[in-house]
Parts: structure tokens; sequence; C-alpha cells
């Protein structure tokens, strides 16, 4: 659950709501230009929707430039090297799955997420805690699913000629 | 008849489902950051095997477990685990401080008891009525249906109503993506052959739900739940006394769950938030609430958990979700090749009433449930280190959308889709209304383009979208709940000003 911050400031612009709301008009725009290519039937409902998409984005932009209202300014709290970390490390979990398969995937994506969500010092019994915990877990759920509910998870392109 | 489906669901094994489900459930729901929504959506790939009937039964167990399990970290250490949780942190963590945080766990559970049963028993006796309306709905009904759910969640989200309009809009753009659900054009693929598929719902659903919460538990080292030391007991006998002296309190607040979870897009928040308000508003000691009222946590619990039943009307009779756990619910109905409607409570009536009665199952297995589990594995639930939390949710997240349709790809939507999410949602873009457009947006589509060609058939195209009373009715609501915002607006402006003006 996101905590939203109370600290609303009345009478302030949202420029950031209108900076996406722009980047929306465009995609709005976009979205309208490439129906170009559709029929009838299939361009109608597009259309209309990114036409309501434009509509609401600029009719957000001339509210905040008219009349500014109530903005929740976004929280900076925490450490942003973290949260990039951590889209990093399920980048490349997600892209290593079809390379070296769903396990060796999960056990470096597993321990890269705990190498970034650490936040204690290291010890011996920390190590071997996590390592029982992690193994625990990835074999739980691969059990779970590839055994019990025979979903075909992926083997791994790069294993599979060896 | 219907005592066969009673017995159904009486099996061994969907009782271990309904029990299973219900403990699952107030674990991940007791966890702020897990809600209702998320603790479904992780488990949902895991009643793929299953039989439909037990699939949702697991699934129903699930969110009334997760509904109850926000109202512990609510109580004990004022963090609803889940939204609909919040009005309980305003009465229960008062509770809480002055030393009576198990009275207030055990009257939550007394409550939440309550809210289900009230929203199972409408589900069971109010659903067969309204598929027998739903009956008379075509393609013009089930688009202003779809609009209803949309202006229903943008129109609720008071003060960021554009905002919201906004996100239903990208939601129903990205609906579009793939193959169109009428004439089979190929849209916005851009050449790619993974984007015929479009952008399935559940991979969205996880991504734009679970990967802000992510990217934000690993921001910070605060201990994700604090540990109360108030809790002792069960103190039934006293929990017992309160509720059965607010018993009108309790069932009004159940109704009012119901009512606002049957509105397609209102969730378990909303009704809490209501139901307390009316609580306040017809109590003789109003002053009490927010300083540790029991009948405050009576109310919300008793709605929240209402709205589980609830929601399941819309989304079992028209296939319109009642809450975002329903539309995930909806989701999951569909992988498994079950078309929600009125033929559900004929044809399938097997799947549905045995459903039905599995969630009365879990709704009664959620008291001796709550209690155990509230007294005694709340503290090593909070327990569980942050560093090992994290991947073990990332790992259900990118195996759970794997298992959706084998495919790599629908990972990696999901996971652009939440930190887009996770963007958006700090620039005040909630990720309900897109949850709600994408999946509104076929059903809005197939409804409006079919009637498109009818009215072009007849030779007016206008006159067909307002054709009987059903859509008149829909539209009506449809404008009063756009409406309402700025009606609230102004009521809220006219009160400042008259405060304002009796200070003077």
């Amino acid at each position: 659950m996101s905590n939203t911050p109370v600290n609303a400031r009345a009478g302030r612009r949202d420029v950031l709501g209108m900076g996406y709301a722009a980047v929306f008009v465009v995609i709005g725009g976009l979205a309208l230009y490439f129906t170009e290519g559709m029929s009838t039937l299939g361009a109608v409902f597009p259309q209309t929707i990114a036409t309501a998409l434009v509509i609401f984005s600029l009719a957000y932009i001339v509210q905040n430039l008219i009349s500014p209202g109530s903005v929740n300014p976004p929280s900076g709290d925490g450490s942003w090297v973290r949260r990039g970390l951590l889209v990093v490390v399920m980048l490349g979990w997600v892209l290593s799955l079809t390379w070296i398969g769903f396990i060796a995937a999960g056990v470096l994506g597993f321990v890269g997420m705990i190498l970034v969500g650490n936040y204690d010092g290291w010890t011996p019994r920390r190590v071997l805690a996590y390592a029982l915990v992690s193994a625990a877990i990835i074999g739980g759920f691969y059990t779970l699913f590839a055994v019990v509910l025979n979903v075909p998870l992926p083997p791994g392109r790069w294993f599979q000629g060896m | 008849m219907s005592w066969s489906f009673l017995l159904a669901a009486f099996t061994p094994f969907n009782l271990m489902l309904a029990f299973v489900g219900v403990a699952a459930g107030i674990i991940i729901g007791g966890l702020p950051g897990l809600s209702a929504t998320m603790a479904v959506a992780v488990l949902v790939p895991v009643t793929f095997g299953m039989e439909p009937a037990s699939g949702l039964i697991m699934l129903g167990a699930i969110y009334t477990g997760a509904i109850y399990g926000g109202a512990y970290s609510a109580i004990l250490v004022n963090t609803p685990g889940t939204p609909s949780a919040i009005a309980t942190t305003f009465d229960g963590y008062p509770m809480a401080k002055r030393g009576d945080g198990d009275l207030a766990v055990t009257l939550a559970t007394l409550s939440s008891v309550v809210g289900g049963l009230t929203g199972a028993l409408a589900l069971l006796t109010l659903a067969p009525m309204l598929a027998t309306i739903a009956l008379q709905f075509g393609s013009v009904e089930y688009f202003w249906l779809a609009v209803l759910g949309l202006t229903l969640i943008s129109a609720l989200s008071e003060g960021a109503t554009i905002k919201g309009f906004i996100g239903a809009s990208l939601g129903l753009l990205l609906s579009t993506v793939g193959v169109a659900v009428v004439g089979g054009d190929v849209r916005y693929t851009f050449g790619s052959s993974l984007l015929l598929g479009g952008v399935e719902i559940i991979s969205a659903l996880i991504g734009l739900y679970c990967i802000p919460v992510l990217i934000d538990l690993v921001a910070t080292p605060d201990p994700h739940l604090r540990v109360s030391e108030k809790a002792s007991g069960f103190r039934l006998r006293e929990a017992l006394g309160y509720a059965l002296r607010s018993k009108f309190n309790m069932i009004r607040s159940a109704i009012i769950g119901t009512i606002v979870a049957i509105l397609p897009g209102a969730g378990g928040s909303i009704a809490s938030l209501v139901s307390y308000s009316e609580a306040r508003r017809s109590s003789k000691n109003r002053e009490r609430f927010g300083q540790g009222e029991p009948d405050g946590i009576l109310a919300t619990e008793s709605a929240n958990n209402a709205t589980v039943g609830g929601g399941f009307i819309p989304t079992l009779v028209l296939g319109i979700p009642g809450t975002p756990p329903d539309a995930i619910i909806l989701g999951a109905l569909l992988v498994q090749g079950v078309r929600t409607g009125p033929e559900l409570f004929t044809e399938n009536a097997d799947i549905s009433y045995t459903f039905i009665y599995g969630l009365l199952i879990a709704t009664f297995l959620l008291l001796p449930m709550g209690l155990v589990i509230g007294r005694y594995a709340f503290k090593s639930i909070i327990s569980i280190p942050k560093a090992i939390l994290a991947p073990t949710v990332a790992f259900m997240t990118v195996i759970g959308t794997y298992a959706i349709r084998n495919n790599v790809w629908d990972v990696l939507i999901m996971l652009v889709l939440g930190v887009l999410g996770w963007f958006l949602n700090r620039a005040g873009f909630k990720p309900s209304p897109i949850v709600l457009g994408l999946i509104l947006g076929p059903i809005a589509e197939q409804g409006f383009v079919q009637a498109v060609l009818m009215g072009q058939a007849q030779g007016a195209v206008l006159p067909i979208f307002f054709r009987g009373p059903i859509s008149w009715t829909i539209v009506a609501i449809i404008v009063i709940a756009t409406l309402y915002p700025l009606f609230a607006m102004v009521r809220k402006h006219r009160q400042t000003a008259a405060k304002a003006g009796s200070d003077e």
C-alpha cells in the first residue's frame, strides 16, 4: 500500500501531473494517427478513446492553469539507487529467463533482490539462513508450478544444446 | 438440487482449499503493501489446474482472508494492511494504544464474519434475480454498463476526477492493442507478433499493483511492520457483548458494503469509509469516534468484508468486476474458459452455487482462524526480514505472470507496466482506473461497435443507444455518479463558508 502524503498544498499547480497530461496528449494524437490504417469498424473505438484521452488530458492542463487545486507532492523518501537497482535486477531476471532458464534466472534474481533489499550486516549465520530460505522458496515454488501444476517453465536455450 | 451444491462445497478438498485460502489471505492481507488484490493476483495461477468451482472457492477464501487480515496491522500498528482497512485505523489504533488491541482484533473478527456472511447471502439470493434482469441486457446495455463501471471509479476518486478519467482512457486504449474483438483488425502491434495477443489482463494487474509496492519496499531500511506488545488474549465474551449491542450498526454497515460492492469499480475502502461515516453520524457517542470507539471498528470491518460477496454479484452475473480483486478472479475464470453472465447461474449452476456455499464456509472459517492467527501468528509474520520479503514477492510475480500463458513476454509487459504504474502513481494517476479500463475495454468496444452497426442498419445511430428503460436507467446512474463529486465539492465549499461565517 502506498502512503499518500498528507501535506497537500492548496493553490499550487500540479506541474508533474500536467507534464504527464502533455505526454498523454501526444500518445492520444499518435493513437489517432495510427488508426488511419485500420478498417472503419476496427478504428471507431480506438478513435473515440484516443480523442477522449486527448480531451481529458487537455482539460487537466487547462484546469491547472486556470484554477490550481491542491497538490500532493510525491514523497522522495528512501534510496533512489536501491529503487533503480531493483528494477535493473528484475529486468535482468526477466530477460534472462529464456536464455539461462527459470531456475538459474530465479536464483540470480533472488540473490540480487536480497542484496538490494538487505540493510543489515552480513554474518555467516545470516548468509546461511538466507541461502536456506531462498532455496526453500525457489524449490517450493518450482515444485508447485513445474511438478504439481505442470507449467512448462523455460529450461534455458543455453543449456538445451548441452 | 441446492443441497447437492452444498454437499459439493463440503468435499474434503474444497474444505482444505477454503482453509488454506483463508490462512494465506490473512497472512498476506496482514502485511502492509500486500493488498487483497495482490494476494489474489499472486496466488491465482495456483488455481489454474483445479476445477472452476474449487478454484473460485480458493480465490474467494483468499480474498475474504486478505480483507480481514488487513485489520491486524491497522489496529496494532496504525498501518492498514489493505486499503479497505484504512478506516479501521481511526479507532483500532487508539484502542490498541490504550491496551485494548486484543479486544479490537476480536471485534474486527466478529464484524468481518457478520459482514462476510451478509455479502455471501446477498450473492446467494440476489444474484439469480440479477441474472434474470441481466438477460434483458443487449449490446447497448452492456456498453453503458462498461461506461458506468468506468465513470464510477473515476467519479469516486474525489479531487482527482479528471486524472481518473485519463487513467480509464489509458486502460481502454491499452485494451485495444492486438486483434480487435469485432472485425479482427490488428491494432497498435507495430509489426510485432508478440503484441498480437494484446496486453494480458492479469499480467497488467500484477504489474500495476505489485511492482510499485516492491520498488518502495526496498527504498528504506524501516521494518515493514512494527510489533505491538498490547495483544494479550481473545476477550471474546467482551467483544460479543459489544457486537450484540451494536448489531444494528454491524448489519447496516454490511448492507452498505454489499451495495457499494455491487456498483462496479467501488471497492472495500469506499465501503468502509461510507459505513464509518454513517456509523458516526447515527451514533449517540459521536465524539468518541476517532478516539477508540468499538462501533467504528464494527462498522468498517463489517462493511469491507461484505464487499467480498457483494462484489461477486456484478462479477459473476454481468462479467463486470465489483472490486479490483474481482477483476483478477474474472480474469482467472476467463483463463479457465468459464464465461460469466446469466448462464453461469443456469447452465453452470454447479460452479456458481458450489462456489457461493464455499464462500459461506470460508467466512465461517474466518472466526476460529482469525482469532487463532491473530493471537499467535501475527508477531512471526511481521518478523520476515525485508531482504527476504522483497525477493519472495518478486519471485511470485514472475512465476505467477509466466504461468498465465507460459509466456516470458507477459512477464516483461508486467514489469514495464509496473514501473510505469509507479511513475504514474507518484503523479497521482492511480492504477485502478487504468485496470478497469483494460478490463472493461473489450466489453465496451463490443457493445459500442455492435450498437453502431445496428444503428447504421436502422438508419439512426444515436437513438439506438437510448432504446429502452434499462439504457435510460444506467445512463441516469452514470450522470449521477459523474456529477456527484461536483455536488460534494459545492457542499463542502458551502459548509466551509458557513463555518467561516459562524467563526467570525
